[in-house]
């Protein structure tokens, strides 16, 4: 059984989800994490916060995930963005610089408040 | 001379990664060092491993990977070894990364992970013997 759990619950702004991502991202649980969000998308929602708050561990595997979830988000005009990253998670933020390419924010409501994606259209 | 030795060997399961992760990081946290020096042994060991089921055993569970480590002189040396397929890792600059974080191109992340998380990385292949990633990391102990 894989350690990884994915909820997801409708957010504060119309169209907006909160997708609560919870174990692990690795290999074992990386494709899972995405077919399970393209199913989302798939289901029109098109603006994505993952709060990664009970992550525990994401290595190459995860970050591939979400550079490949965020790609299609962004061709289809839509975009997704992290916040809540546990402390344990953030190092291979910062070595990668993925911030670089996905938005991360201390929490949602800072999401909310400063990201143009959530924007009232 | 090796002061602590470390020896685990796996099937090639993607399970296993997580056994891998847990027992490097119990290994490494025995010598007293900083949370962040754990947590990057822990990331190279993990990346090499996955490397290791993806190019050595194409993500079968048939093969082995043998994890060794030790300290000597203020610096740990862990070489993550297989059985499988060898290959040739080319090298990954930060103009690569960039380009997989615009989303051009998605090989060589672990690679860069690896070489950013330890003081050294190199990979040997000997043909029909094994394969093996060498890594070393110099130990800062925590005051």
């Amino acid at each position: 059984m894989s350690n990884f759990k994915f909820n997801v619950r409708a957010g504060e702004v119309s169209g907006c989800l909160i997708c609560e991502v919870i174990g692990t991202l690795d290999i074992t649980t990386a494709m899972e994490f995405e077919i399970t969000t393209h199913k989302t998308i798939k289901q029109g929602n098109e603006r994505l916060i993952f709060d990664f708050s009970q992550l525990d561990y994401i290595n190459s595997q995860g970050l591939g995930a979400l550079l490949s979830l965020h790609k299609v988000l962004d061709s289809g005009g839509g975009g997704l963005v992290i916040v809540s990253v546990a402390e344990r998670c953030q190092r291979i933020f910062d070595i990668t610089g993925l911030d670089k390419a996905i938005s991360v924010y201390k929490d949602i409501a800072e999401a909310l408040r400063k990201d143009p994606l959530f924007k009232v259209r | 001379m090796p002061v602590s030795e470390f020896f685990l060997e796996v099937s090639s399961t993607p399970e296993n990664l997580a056994v891998i992760r847990n027992k490097i990081r119990a290994y490494t946290k025995s010598f007293k060092v900083s949370v962040t020096v754990v947590d990057d042994i822990e990331l190279a060991v993990d990346e090499a491993a996955t490397n290791v089921l993806e190019h050595a055993y194409s993500n079968q569970a048939q093969g082995l990977i043998q994890i060794r480590a030790w300290k000597e002189a203020e610096a740990l040396t862990i070489v993550v070894r297989d059985f499988g397929r060898g290959y040739k890792p080319q090298p990954v600059t930060y103009k690569d990364i960039r380009r997989i974080l615009e989303g051009y191109a998605r090989k060589g992340m672990g690679r860069f992970i690896m070489k950013e998380c330890m003081d050294s990385v190199r990979y040997k292949s000997i043909p029909r013997k094994h394969n093996e990633t060498l890594m070393v990391k110099k130990l800062k102990r925590d005051r």
